[in-house]
């Protein structure tokens, strides 16, 4: 891997929150909807966001073309409401490996608790 | 899980699927069924067939056409099964008002249909755990949490716009003065 590879491009720059969304949605491909974002992310990380941050972070991937959103078809649990499903674009998954190997790079070598990162 | 509930249930997926006006074919209603995960193990089409055929919700020249056809397309439901859904309907136990009005005004300059999807989402998991087995009032309880939650990010933001810590710095700074 070439130093400085990635550092020409803003590709790499998504946050953690992004990277984690965009795995999820990946993940739950083709029912990645809110609820099954936010409990992948829990179940996978432990880490639960509020529905309120994970929509302000999928507007702002949406709004980047790095996802799509459908709206899906009603459903008993939601009383005859729609979900509104998520996927990944393109665009989306160049991003994302992008941002993952910028990470690869950084930690490659290092030592992390004992170990070879 | 009840043999009642798990019939009310499908009875409920009929209804919405009927209603959505969508031609809904029997396939669709069985993945949307395991989709939501009622049963711990999927179910299969035949599985499907037997409840329907079972608790007579379909109307027999329908059934017949699924079963022996393998007809796909829409289908009837029983006009005197209708009321029975109704009223399951009116017994849905709905989150606190005032936390869903407070998610939709403060999430007003977000797109309309986040809105709806976050407004919808925080119901589904208020409507998770009472299915749980969780009381109304602790399950009320967490949605104002997750409703509050869900919010502050964005009222911070919007008091940010608004120049409100400004104001209170001014004010505080002339306190002291």
């Amino acid at each position: 891997m070439k130093q400085g590879e990635f550092f020409m491009t803003d590709l790499t720059d998504l946050t953690l929150i992004e990277q984690q969304m965009l795995l999820a949605i990946m993940r739950l491909h083709p029912n990645a909807y809110g609820v099954s974002i936010r409990d992948e992310i829990k179940t996978r990380t432990n880490k639960e966001y509020s529905f309120g941050s994970i929509y302000a972070v999928l507007e702002r991937l949406e709004n980047g073309g790095l996802i799509e959103s459908r709206e899906g078809e009603a459903t008993a649990v939601r009383g005859g409401r729609k979900k509104l499903y998520f996927t990944i674009a393109g665009a989306g998954e160049k991003a994302l490996q992008a941002s993952l190997n910028a990470m690869d790079a950084m930690r490659s070598g290092l030592k992390l608790g004992g170990a070879f990162a | 899980m009840s043999a009642d509930f798990k019939h009310v249930n499908l009875l409920e997926h009929l209804f919405i699927s009927r209603s959505s006006n969508q031609q809904t074919s029997l396939e669709h209603l069985l993945r949307e069924i395991n989709m939501e995960g009622e049963a711990s193990e999927p179910r299969s089409l035949e599985d499907l067939l037997q409840e329907i055929k079972h608790n007579q919700l379909m109307e027999g020249v329908v059934l017949y056409r699924h079963l022996l056809l393998g007809e796909q397309g829409a289908f009837s439901l029983r006009s005197s099964e209708r009321p029975r859904i109704l009223l399951h309907h009116s017994l849905r136990t709905e989150p606190p008002r005032v936390a869903e009005l407070l998610v939709s005004w403060v999430s007003w300059c977000t797109k309309k249909r986040y809105r709806a999807a976050l407004r919808d989402d925080l119901d589904e998991v208020f409507q998770r755990d009472l299915s749980k087995g969780m009381t109304v009032a602790r399950a009320g309880l967490r949605y104002w949490g997750s409703a509050l939650g869900s919010i502050t990010p964005q009222l911070l933001a919007l008091a940010k716009r608004i120049g409100i810590f400004g104001l209170i710095a001014d004010y505080a700074r002339r306190l002291l003065h």
